[in-house]
């Protein structure tokens, strides 16, 4: 008894750190399939933000008060948790700036650059506002995907991978605490036949139910869209017919297939698989029934006579797939010509509510593509036809205001490596009518908002070799556009614009050659003006471009075309004190550099940053903190944007993630988001994110519940079995498992297979092993127990966590008698 | 309120420290002598005590971490309200199945030497505790410090029971060979 009493004393006693760290909010275990939803795992969206420094943006110099306190008053009380920044911050106060002073003997590191006088004085009494009049902590949680009761996820099409519609998952995610989170839950219905396609601007849902036709449900508005339906018109009748008609063929190949309502039901999902990857397949030649699969499926029926359909065993629905296809193939052709379509919604645009959507008619497979109005209910025909979509890859990327799109597909390659992609480019006018379409080829097009013409940026200029361009920006209020030209046609690499460039086309080549082209724009002719460099900024209302060489910064004047200053400027260009900086961000701190003195002082130490379109301004992120500081690149002010605490520390507990940022200065909103780690994201290619998917179908179809623990008999022979095969892996593989316990062995495939039947566990897929290196693993530890585990690892993941996450675990206490613990970690 | 502000309170003997206590800390002490006691009238008293204890401690005691002094004082009012009331045979809290347990680090075979001092176990305890994984170590504490039962600290962490109970039998292990070692228990 003393000993029991002196340690529970003892324990009481324990360092204070040690209990205040132990009711920290805990952060679950939560499915990597969560992780990977739809690119953006969560969204904190944080309204209102900038007001602060809207009055710094333009060419009539700061308004800021060097002299006034009051916002870091605010800001000091505010930050009660850590001042430290604040406090250099406040360092700002009283310095001066000198733009052109070389000769500053002010050595800190920190925050010395402020405007010059004379620039000073045309604002001494203005005020620095406050970004929100109540304060300078503005917190707006909404957790985009904390809507649902089900985990979305996206599907990639083109892949050239047979897709298979992916089930929802039901169960409640423990994604974020309860207290993190103020959103309603998503009112769809939720159960076993609903098939989640894809999740599009975070806000529309892609999903069948009891029916061939996908539906869009916007979460917003709590309403369902069924275009399909609506082109299809006696949608009912139509469907049902076709069915029938599938049916009475299967019929002739197995009679009484059709008889079991759950046989119906997975023809009927069947085709609506099949009809969903046909709708992004496009090479027929392709789509010949595999025959050998089909001989193997009447062995199958051979060995089942009652024409028993077992929709989890992969084998089987592979076999089934085929037939599904050669059923097809045989339909008459002509009967639902017209009259039957599929359609997919590929791409919406959220704020006008409309989206482009791939429609077919499912006998000829003549597909589309339509742009369907939301709104208004309406469906706009662009003329663009599978003609010109001629293969896998077909792509359509939309502006980002949605006038303007590019239709591109692979149509060769290079030097038998890289595909070269064709396509065209199309310009929608205000009623979505599409107007012209551009046929690439070597053209290179962007759009010019202000006068909405296309203007042809195509340089070739052989006495350079000049190709195209790299990438190519339109200038914010659409002044400019400029590209970085490309002079090295050798190294044939390629990649795609990013998605929120305007200007979208792939390129051929990159180059290190840092020639840009600088375009002004005036009713679709353009001056241009060629400068070598490297591309800062545009300045002064974006008649100056900033460039840097050899270090040294030049300004050149772009707005007349071809007359180009070529000297190094001493601040003689009447910029905005924001002008006179760079920007940069090295070893985990952000810079600025005045590009006339050439002083460097650092802003702050971060992890993440994003600036906007002008550089005035910077977001900064450090990992694990839970605020964003807004800093002002002139003056150095700055405030804080709190994140709700729990939130933080949950997401950063555990986990490797990439913290992103994104400033949108129309809405004046800030999205926080938060990824997998690079490792991960790198390796997650389509497919196997989509497989991914499946594996955890997989699982669900086994009847167990997420989260739940389930006790499964098992006789002694399995155990039995299950010992030998322990036994006979001790001599495979050993490393060391998520808790740091003994691996005993791991399997690709094959092997454990008989024995997961035998508990009762359909086993995964074997493309999917072997696409994705599910595997099957055996732990001893030292409590005589075997541990089993089926789950992913993917090639590069960090083991430990991510593997737990996406285990179906079974354990087998062979002390405590003849059952096994299964229990999902997800 | 910040706890500073709820301590200068203390030190000004404003009563409504107790109140400010209350409502920040009330629910976590409560919940501590609940898993104790296992009797809510006894709790009640408990943390009834704890502030009791806290306004005579402070000051001239200023605690850093104001949580985890509280706690600590609910914690000992309750383990010595269990131990009156196990004398009488009365109550059974989950307290009761933690020490339990956590006897096994010292079995009945065993001795605590005699030189050894209450602070100084708790020094090596936690200088023990601060080595383990996290998970590890917030479970044990979570087990033997708040006497949380398994099921709770299983749905915390998200774990089945069975991984906890393995974790904890591991980590008591593995605090018998650390105060072995260090010759504490002979």
């Amino acid at each position: 008894m003393k000993n029991k009493e002196f340690l529970q004393n003892a324990i009481g006693s324990i360092d204070d750190d040690l209990i205040t760290d132990a009711v920290k909010p805990i952060k679950k275990r939560r499915p990597l399939y969560i992780a990977f939803a739809s690119a953006a795992c969560i969204a904190i969206i944080f309204t209102s933000l900038i007001p602060l420094f809207s009055d710094d943006i333009g060419t009539d110099g700061p308004n800021y008060n060097s002299t006034s306190d009051s916002y870091l008053q605010q800001s000091s009380e505010a930050f009660t948790d850590d001042s430290s920044y604040v406090e250099n911050m406040s360092q700002d106060e009283n310095s001066q700036f000198r733009p052109s002073d070389e000769s500053s003997d002010d050595s800190s590191v920190e925050n010395s650059d402020q405007p010059s006088e004379n620039e000073t004085s045309n604002n001494e009494n203005s005020e620095n506002v406050p970004p929100d009049e109540s304060g300078d902590v503005i917190q707006n949680v909404v957790n985009l995907w904390d809507k649902s009761d089900f985990s979305a996820f996206s599907i990639v099409y083109g892949s050239g991978a047979n897709l298979r519609p992916v089930n929802s998952i039901a169960g409640q995610s423990n994604y974020l605490s309860d207290t993190a989170v103020k959103s309603e839950p998503i009112k769809i219905n939720v159960d076993s036949t609903i098939k989640v396609e894809s999740i599009l601007a975070d806000r529309y849902i892609i999903y069948y139910s009891d029916s061939l036709y996908p539906i869009i449900y916007d979460t917003k508005e709590d309403k369902e869209f069924n275009l399909a339906e609506k082109l299809n018109g006696e949608s009912i009748e139509v469907e049902q017919r076709y069915l029938n008609d599938i049916f009475k063929k299967a019929e002739e190949y197995y009679p009484g297939i059709t008889s079991a309502e759950k046989n119906r039901k997975y023809i009927r999902d069947m085709i609506v698989t099949w009809l969903y990857g046909k709708l992004f397949e496009y090479e027929s030649a392709s789509f010949a029934p595999d025959m050998d699969f089909l001989k193997n499926l009447d062995g199958y029926y051979i060995e089942h006579e009652k024409y028993e359909i077992y929709p989890e065993d992969p084998e089987f629905r592979r076999m089934f797939y085929d037939f599904i296809f050669k059923i097809y193939c045989e339909l008459p052709r002509d009967e639902y010509k017209n009259i039957f379509y599929s359609a997919v919604p590929i791409w919406i645009d959220a704020e006008r509510g409309r989206c482009i959507v791939k429609i077919a008619d499912i006998p000829q497979y003549l597909t589309k593509y339509v742009i369907y109005n939301l709104t208004t209910d309406e469906i706009i025909d662009i003329n663009i036809d599978d003609s010109r979509c001629f293969t896998d890859g077909c792509e359509i990327v939309f502006s980002k205001d949605g006038s303007f799109f590019t239709v591109s597909s692979p149509t060769g390659t290079i030097n038998g490596a890289w595909p070269i992609y064709g396509g065209m480019e199309c310009r929608l006018d205000k009623n979505d009518k599409r107007e012209t379409v551009d046929y690439s080829g070597e053209y290179y097009v962007a759009f010019y908002i202000n006068t909405n013409e296309f203007v042809d940026i195509t340089d070739r200029d052989t006495e350079n070799d000049m190709l195209g361009c790299s990438k190519a920006y339109i200038s914010d209020n659409g002044k400019v556009i400029y590209y970085k030209v490309l002079t090295d046609k050798g190294k044939g690499n390629y990649f795609k614009c990013d998605a929120d460039v305007w200007y979208n086309r792939l390129t051929l080549f990159d180059s290190d050659d840092d020639t840009w082209v600088f375009c002004t724009v005036k009713n679709g002719r353009t001056d241009k003006v060629k400068i070598k460099g490297r591309f800062v900024k545009l300045a002064r209302n974006e008649t100056v471009a900033i460039m840097e060489r050899g270090g040294k910064y030049y300004a050149h004047l772009i707005a007349n075309g071809g007359d180009v200053t070529d000297q190094i400027l001493e601040g003689k260009l009447n910029l905005a004190p924001y002008e006179y900086f760079d920007v940069y961000y090295s070893d985990n701190a952000l810079y600025k550099k005045n590009i006339f003195s050439g002083e460097v002082n650092k802003l702050t130490d971060c992890d993440s940053y994003i600036l906007n379109s002008d550089k005035s301004f910077a977001f900064v992120y450090k990992n694990g903190d839970n605020f964003v500081t807004c800093i002002n690149i002139a003056t150095c002010e700055s405030c804080r944007i709190i994140i709700d605490d729990d939130l933080c520390k949950q997401l950063f507990a555990d986990e490797k993630a990439i913290f992103n940022m994104n400033y949108n200065e129309t809405e004046n909103t800030l999205t926080l988001s938060l990824y997998k780690s690079d490792d991960v994201k790198d390796n997650a290619k389509d497919v196997d994110f989509y497989a991914l998917m499946a594996e955890n179908r997989f699982i669900l179809n086994q009847g167990t519940e997420l989260g739940k623990t389930y006790n499964v008999s098992i006789d002694e022979s399995v155990l039995e079995e299950i010992r030998q095969y322990v036994a006979s892996m001790k001599s495979g593989q050993v490393g060391n498992d998520p808790d740091g316990e003994r691996v005993l062995g791991i399997t690709a495939k094959d092997k454990h297979q008989d024995v997961l039947r035998k508990l009762g566990i359909t086993p995964p897929d074997e493309d999917y092993i072997n696409m994705n290196g599910t595997c099957f693993v055996l732990y001893e530890d030292e409590d005589e127990r075997i541990e089993f585990a089926i789950g992913q690892f993917l090639p590069m993941y960090d083991p430990p966590e991510t593997f737990s996450d996406n285990c179906l675990w079974i354990t087998y206490y062979e002390k405590d008698g003849n059952f096994i613990t299964m229990y999902n970690l997800i | 309120m910040t706890d500073e502000k709820i301590i200068e309170l203390y030190f000004n003997r404003d009563e409504q420290a107790i109140r400010e206590t209350q409502i920040k800390y009330g629910n976590l002490c409560f919940k501590v002598a609940m898993n104790i006691l296992n009797v809510p009238e006894d709790a009640e008293e408990a943390v009834n005590d704890t502030y009791l204890g806290a306004w005579n401690s402070i000051p001239p005691q200023r605690p850093n971490v104001f949580s985890a002094f509280l706690i600590k004082i609910t914690r000992n009012l309750s383990l010595k309200k269990l131990r009156f009331k196990t004398a009488q045979k009365r109550g059974n809290g989950e307290a009761t199945l933690s020490f339990d347990e956590l006897s096994e680090c010292i079995p009945d075979s065993c001795n605590i030497v005699d030189a050894v001092e209450e602070n100084e176990l708790a020094k090596v305890i936690s200088d023990f505790l601060r080595a383990l994984p996290e998970a590890e170590r917030r479970i044990f504490i979570r087990r033997y410090f708040f006497c949380d039962s398994i099921e709770e600290i299983s749905k915390q962490f998200g774990y089945g029971e069975s991984k906890v109970k393995m974790k904890l039998m591991r980590t008591r292990n593995k605090l018998r060979t650390h105060l072995t070692e260090r010759g504490l228990v002979k």
